[in-house]
């Protein structure tokens, strides 16, 4: 109850915020489609990079490198962040 | 005297105005009220309805005449929206000493003033219509009753009359008639002489008789519910008795019954088995308790299964609109990850028909090609799986070597990521 109540009055303070801004226009449907288009030609033709290595195996793999690089950057954006306070001695 | 307290005076007078005008006229509606229909009677065979005034001064001069307030026909013995035909007569039953003989037989019609009964009163009664009245002129004289008129009408719809303040019987008499008693009662019988379905005489006596049984089995019944009555009375002052004396028996053996209540009482006892739950309650007591805290907090800081999913519902339309082409990174990346869920790591090459397209002819009929699968099952089937293992086992073995580099990086402190 009190965590639902929280996230309403979360989104109900964003969506008063952003109804205060002004309206942002839509990016135009000729770049959405051909972003789009790009990227479904990529998925419909990755498979033949299964020919030469293991899809199923990349599956997981991909995922799990970005995953430790995400973490990596998370990392290193904290500790730059700390390394800037001065009484906290890290270098 | 100040004007503006004239409105005092004025305001009474309309509201006089709005007062209807029959609310002054009730109490002379009825010419005698004392005169009701108080039953039926069915003793010789035919369906009558006793009219009875008890005491009527009117009828003390020849002018007198007791007012028929009301003819009701039973309404179990017709049917809805039937017209019936009905034939009654208003007879006076007579048990005295004065002989009485009747001057005029008339219907008097107050409503109308006139004397007799009109077809088609339709004031007689609210909602029922009566088609047609046949007025029989002629009365007879038998011993001590007489036979005043006889009035047939039809109606239809209901069978309810109601003659409530429109007829009379006028009975004018000619002998000692100004000695006659206020206190003496007179009995009028209405008798209803033939009840039949327009235009189909032989129900005629069916429903007589219906009615006649009807009355008969009333009787039975009413009979039934005296004897009932008296046996209830004569078997409650048996079971008095019987109480009496049990209640004697009882206060006699009381503290004997007591005592054997109180011995199996002791020897039933599960008396280990009782202080046993007792304990095991109390010790349930802090377990039941934080189940209770448990429930609580549940309810307080878990949200219900399908929140987020109808929160996200409801404000992402909003969200979206408002962001425009801020959202479409968002959008972006939802679109790429639900492909690349969904990627077919099957390398399968898709054909469609190719034709001519002079003649429509079809060149290469469509097919679908499994590379992986040529190359697994082909020639070099062999040599194509060991170049995917050692391809496997180089992908994993990079992925190790990153992980182990990004290792060094934070404990070295290594913010680039070099190891």
């Amino acid at each position: 109850m009190i965590i639902e109540s929280l996230v309403n009055l979360f989104l109900k303070i964003i969506t008063f915020l952003l109804d205060k801004l002004p309206t942002i226009p839509q990016i135009p449907v000729e770049v959405s489609n051909a972003i789009n288009g790009f990227v479904d030609f990529v998925f419909d033709n990755v498979g033949l990079l299964g020919v030469f290595v293991p899809l199923n195996l990349m599956k997981i793999i991909i995922p799990a490198w970005l995953i430790v690089e995400a973490v990596v950057m998370i990392y290193s954006v904290t500790m730059w962040v700390i390394k800037k306070i001065p009484f906290v001695d890290i270098h | 005297m100040n004007k503006k307290y004239l409105w005092l005076f004025i305001l009474p007078l309309f509201l006089f105005l709005f007062i209807p005008n029959d609310a002054f006229a009730a109490t002379t509606e009825y010419k005698n009220p004392k005169m009701d229909i108080i039953g039926y009677d069915s003793s010789d065979g035919s369906l009558r309805y006793i009219a009875s005034c008890d005491a009527c001064s009117e009828l003390q001069n020849s002018y007198g005449y007791p007012e028929v307030v009301r003819i009701w026909f039973n309404s179990s013995l017709f049917n809805d929206n039937t017209e019936y035909t009905v034939s009654f007569r208003f007879r006076w039953v007579y048990n005295s000493m004065y002989d009485v003989w009747p001057q005029q037989p008339i219907m008097y019609d107050s409503y109308n003033q006139l004397t007799g009964v009109m077809p088609g009163a339709s004031h007689v009664a609210n909602g029922y219509t009566i088609t047609n009245w046949t007025y029989t002129d002629g009365y007879q004289q038998s011993g001590y009753w007489f036979r005043y008129h006889e009035v047939t009408f039809k109606l239809k719809g209901d069978i309810f009359i109601n003659l409530l303040g429109q007829y009379f019987l006028d009975i004018p008499f000619i002998n000692n008639v100004d000695s006659w008693p206020e206190y003496y009662p007179l009995n009028f019988k209405l008798e209803l002489d033939s009840i039949m379905i327009s235009d189909s005489l032989s129900e005629t006596d069916t429903i007589i008789n219906n009615a006649v049984d009807k009355l008969i089995q009333q009787d039975a019944i009413n009979q039934h519910s005296t004897n009932t009555k008296l046996d209830d009375i004569k078997n409650t002052n048996l079971s008095i008795w019987d109480t009496i004396k049990s209640i004697l028996s009882n206060i006699i053996t009381f503290p004997q019954k007591i005592g054997e209540k109180i011995g199996e009482l002791l020897n039933d006892l599960p008396i280990w088995d009782t202080i046993i739950n007792i304990y095991n309650y109390i010790t349930n007591i802090p377990l039941r308790i934080g189940e209770v805290i448990a429930d609580k907090l549940n309810y307080l800081f878990i949200p219900s299964e399908d929140f987020y999913e109808t929160t996200i519902d409801k404000y992402s339309e909003d969200i979206t609109n408002s962001l425009g082409m801020l959202w479409f990174p968002f959008d972006f990346i939802e679109n790429f990850v639900s492909k690349y869920v969904a990627l077919e790591t099957n390398p399968i090459i898709n054909i469609p028909n190719i034709k001519d397209p002079v003649y429509g002819v079809t060149l290469i009929e469509a097919r679908c090609f499994n590379i992986q699968e040529i190359f697994q099952y082909g020639s070099i089937g062999t040599v194509y799986n060991i170049y995917m293992v050692f391809a496997g086992a180089f992908i994993v073995i990079l992925f190790i070597n990153f992980l182990i580099r990004k290792f060094n990086h934070i404990i070295n402190g290594n913010e680039s990521g070099a190891a």
